[in-house]
């Protein structure tokens, strides 16, 4: 099973309607598995390329105590002019100093102690920037243990009593071009933000150390600038109805994991039993599908025998409602409509 | 989308493949010398191209590769050998005899009839993304040689004025090829897959049934036709092309032999998006319906765009009198207005050509009228009463013609609203009253403009009862397009209303003045 659950929510949160996708996301049954299981040709992976620019932009932020990110983050008001200090909590594969995400965790929360008894022009002079931190998916939602690294918190100390405010930062690659920039992008990324916004606010309940920081409701996003390796930071991120979002959404995870499904193999192949239930679960096609299930075709198929409106599209599926399109297409022929419905849908096509 | 796309989709289901859109077609068909098709592939995670491919439709296009995308001479090296096409299709002023550009300069009516119908077709929306990409990296582009460099910069600038024209609503310049087929014909498929083109030409093979075309369509929808190329495809092909690339950078000939394989692998996929596009272009010049027969004013419109937003200002930039200073301010930067007056200003040219191509091409098309007359734009009933208002004092009053309605169709219409006569747009009248009765709602319309037989030679006089009354008219509301082109002139004065917002803050500091340097050795020491 995969430990690095960010993934996981991500797949979540592109369709929580889906029941085969929660199931797969929650416990773990990769969707590509279940595609392959059921003889689907799946087209998997990154490319080696974006993979490799993406590890090297990240890599290059970081870099020699922050100083590129730093400078963005200053030039956009992030952190003030005087900001100084790094802790680096990513893994060695990562070009970190930890093993693995539990020394990550544990080497944060140990720091994060540390900046609660801080007092003075110590705490003043805490670090503003923190790499790669590793947090426990609330409540142990995600079977059996969550744990995943977010990409940037800043920190904003203040005078006692006051909280430290820490500030989530989310690192893409993709270019900033103003008003330009991706709006499907940007969404998915706040998205990804907010959530993180609310298992740092958890997590910092769980250690006991809510009452010494206050996350932020604001983030900011570190894109690249177009054709130059350098960052390009959008700052004041409003993150709070995400963390909102992300919070009923992890609500939801928890019950759905309550559910049992046998064990996981000690191998990295899928037992049958697991895919099966996948297999099993109702499906809802949407059509933001396309852009991450490997099921996908195989479901936009089955909706479209069963005539499910939703396979010709979200609207079309909101304006036939329960009318299925075989129904829809005979009412369009000048069929009698038989209830209240169906009347109303021939009043609206005639 | 709206409720007639989502019927019309239903409608496509049930015909089993695409059904046009409309009456007609809101762009003209321009001959082959007037276009020019454009498709990019990028490296995976690059923001740049990677290999270009480049031409006339009614000619094999060129492809430009560069063996290794990251790096920067390489790069503009291959950027520098796919300019020339883009930069004669848009008549950059460098392109021609000095003589000839000042008199175009002079006069601009020779320039904007000369470019009025050039057409640059991309496959799809990422396409058009990489024309911005282009601008981001060469607008400024600031080491190499002079002559290099200038012809680097204009290449830019080039595809920045094209990217933002794209943008502009109605333009019939830049052409989208998966977005015009969507507005010419709609597709019996969700909104998400509507944006491969490979998959939206399959359902318009004819002579087929709805399973055969959607068991096509699907195959199709599995070849990439955007910018990124299949990550299989770059891990199993490219990615060790380009290792051995690197690997060579020390044998030229083992280099180029590499960089050639690199060339023959980004061919096939730069051939499949170009020929895609010729052949939704080829698909929608064969369809039977004309275009719209309003289209002259868009056309104009964007001529005058192509003049005043991008060649004037390319001309003046190599009048060899101006200072590095001067020039500076006639490059549009790819990140910012700097002032907001001049981002207000674009704000109002958009606007200004939304209302227009709305406003005219509503009358050549009577789906778009329908679909206006939907959203309230409009009404249509039957002419009950034309009379003339009496006045006190005065030999003749205004004419009022008294329309009954359905009340039950929507209008978001109100009194003093200009409206003018589908089928006889110079006949205007000012709404005067609107009053519902039970289900019928009477319009009081005093009429003001193309009253006589002289302003619409085919049509009856206004006051002409016995030609009118009994009949039924449809009128939409007048566009404004005129009042917004004004408010794109107001909206730089320092005086007016708004001022306060456009002109309050001090502008921004310019960008340093632009460094040509032979190579970057020098520019690195000049700037110690």
């Amino acid at each position: 099973m995969r430990r690095d659950v960010r993934r996981r929510l991500e797949q979540y949160a592109s369709n929580p309607r889906c029941e085969a996708n929660v199931i797969s996301a929650v416990h773990d049954v990769p969707m590509e598995a279940v595609a392959r299981s059921l003889g689907f040709e799946v087209a998997v992976g990154q490319s080696p390329f974006a993979l490799l620019r993406g590890q090297q932009f990240e890599r290059s932020i970081f870099r020699d105590d922050a100083v590129r990110l730093r400078r963005a983050l200053i030039t956009q008001k992030v952190l003030p002019a005087n900001a100084a200090g790094f802790v680096d909590f990513r893994m060695a594969r990562n070009d970190g100093p930890y093993p693995n995400l539990d020394a990550s965790r544990a080497a944060f929360l140990q720091r994060l102690g540390a900046f609660a008894k801080t007092v003075g022009e110590a705490r003043l002079q805490l670090p503003t920037i923190l790499a790669g931190p590793t947090l426990m998916v609330p409540g142990k939602a995600i079977l059996p243990d969550g744990l995943f690294a977010i990409d940037v918190l800043t920190v904003h100390p203040q005078p006692r009593p006051a909280p430290i405010v820490l500030r989530v930062g989310e690192v893409k690659v993709y270019p900033d071009r103003g008003g330009f920039t991706d709006a499907a992008e940007l969404s998915s990324t706040r998205a990804q933000a907010g959530l993180y916004v609310h298992a740092l606010r958890v997590e910092l309940q769980q250690s006991k150390l809510a009452q010494h920081f206050a996350v932020a409701d604001d983030g900011f996003l570190v894109l690249t600038r177009p054709s130059f390796n350098l960052p390009s930071v959008r700052g004041a991120e409003d993150l709070q109805h995400q963390a909102e979002r992300a919070a009923v959404m992890f609500d939801r995870v928890l019950r759905i994991a309550e559910r049992t499904l046998p064990a996981d193999s000690a191998t990295d192949d899928v037992p049958t039993t697991r895919r099966q239930a996948v297999v099993d679960a109702p499906k809802q096609y949407a059509d933001g599908c396309l852009a991450f299930c490997e099921l996908a075709a195989h479901c936009q198929q089955e909706a479209l025998a069963r005539g499910l409106p939703a396979a010709l599209g979200d609207d079309l599926g909101r304006f036939l409602g329960p009318i299925t399109l075989h129904r829809a297409l005979e009412l369009l022929h000048g069929a009698a409509p038989q209830h209240d419905v169906e009347r109303d849908l021939v009043a609206r096509i005639t | 989308m709206s409720r007639h796309d989502v019927f019309e989709r239903l409608r496509a289901w049930d015909e089993g493949g695409a059904i046009p859109n409309g009456h007609t077609l809101p762009w003209l068909r321009a001959t082959a010398a007037d276009r020019l098709v454009l498709a990019f592939v990028r490296m995976g995670g690059e923001s740049s191209p990677w290999g270009i491919a480049i031409g006339r439709p009614d000619a094999p296009p060129e492809f430009f590769t560069c063996a290794e995308p990251r790096n920067a001479d390489l790069h503009a090296a291959f950027v520098l050998a796919a300019a020339d096409a883009l930069l004669r299709h848009v008549e950059h002023p460098s392109l021609l005899p000095d003589d000839e550009r000042l008199m175009l300069l002079a006069m601009e009516a020779p320039l904007r009839a000369r470019v009025r119908l050039r057409q640059l077709w991309v496959p799809g929306s990422s396409h058009l993304d990489m024309l911005h990409f282009l601008d981001f990296r060469y607008t400024h582009a600031n080491t190499g040689e002079p002559k290099v460099v200038r012809r680097l910069q204009a290449f830019g600038r080039a595809c920045g004025w094209l990217f933002r024209e794209s943008t502009r609503p109605g333009q019939v310049r830049v052409f989208d090829a998966t977005a015009r087929l969507r507005r010419a014909y709609t597709f019996p498929a969700e909104p998400a897959r509507q944006s491969h083109l490979g998959y939206l030409l399959a359902w318009l093979v004819p002579g087929r049934t709805r399973d055969e075309r959607l068991a096509d369509a699907r195959e199709r929808e599995g070849l990439p036709v955007s910018v990124t190329m299949s990550p299989a495809y770059e891990r199993a092909v490219l990615e060790p092309l380009v290792t051995r690339y690197n690997a060579a950078r020390d044998d030229a000939p083992a280099q180029a032999a590499v960089a050639r394989e690199i060339h023959d692998a980004l061919v096939p996929e730069l051939r499949r998006r170009w020929e895609l596009t010729a052949q939704a272009m080829s698909i929608l010049d064969a369809d039977t319906r004309e275009s719209n027969p309003h289209l002259d004013a868009v056309i104009d419109l964007g001529s005058a765009e192509c003049f005043h937003e991008y060649w004037k200002n390319e001309a003046k930039g190599l009048d060899p009198s101006l200072s590095d200073e001067q020039r500076r301010y006639l490059v549009h930067d790819p990140e910012t207005d700097y002032a907001p007056a001049r981002a207000a200003r674009r704000y109002f040219a958009h606007l200004h050509a939304a209302e227009l191509a709305a406003g005219e091409l509503v009358h050549g098309d009577a789906t778009l009228a329908e679909q206006s007359l939907d959203a309230g734009n409009g009404f249509r009933g039957t002419i009950r009463a034309v009379e003339r208002e009496a006045i006190a004092g005065k030999k003749s009053g205004p004419i009022l013609w008294t329309i009954e309605c359905s009340a039950d169709d929507s209008l978001r219409l109100r009194e003093e609203t200009s409206v003018c006569l589908v089928g006889a747009r110079k006949r205007i009248g000012r709404i005067r009253s609107l009053v519902t009765v039970g289900a019928v709602r009477t319009v009081v319309l005093q009429m003001t403009d193309g009253l006589t037989r002289r302003a619409l030679p085919d049509v009856p006089e206004a006051a002409d009862v016995a030609a009118h009354v009994g009949t039924t008219v449809t009128f939409l509301e007048q566009a404004a397009a005129g009042f917004t082109q004004m408010k794109i002139f107001r909206v730089g004065h320092t005086d007016g209303p708004g001022a306060w917002l456009t002109h309050a803050a001090p502008l921004p500091e310019p960008s340093p003045p632009v460094r040509i340097q032979a190579n970057l050795l020098e520019l690195v020491k000049s700037l110690q």
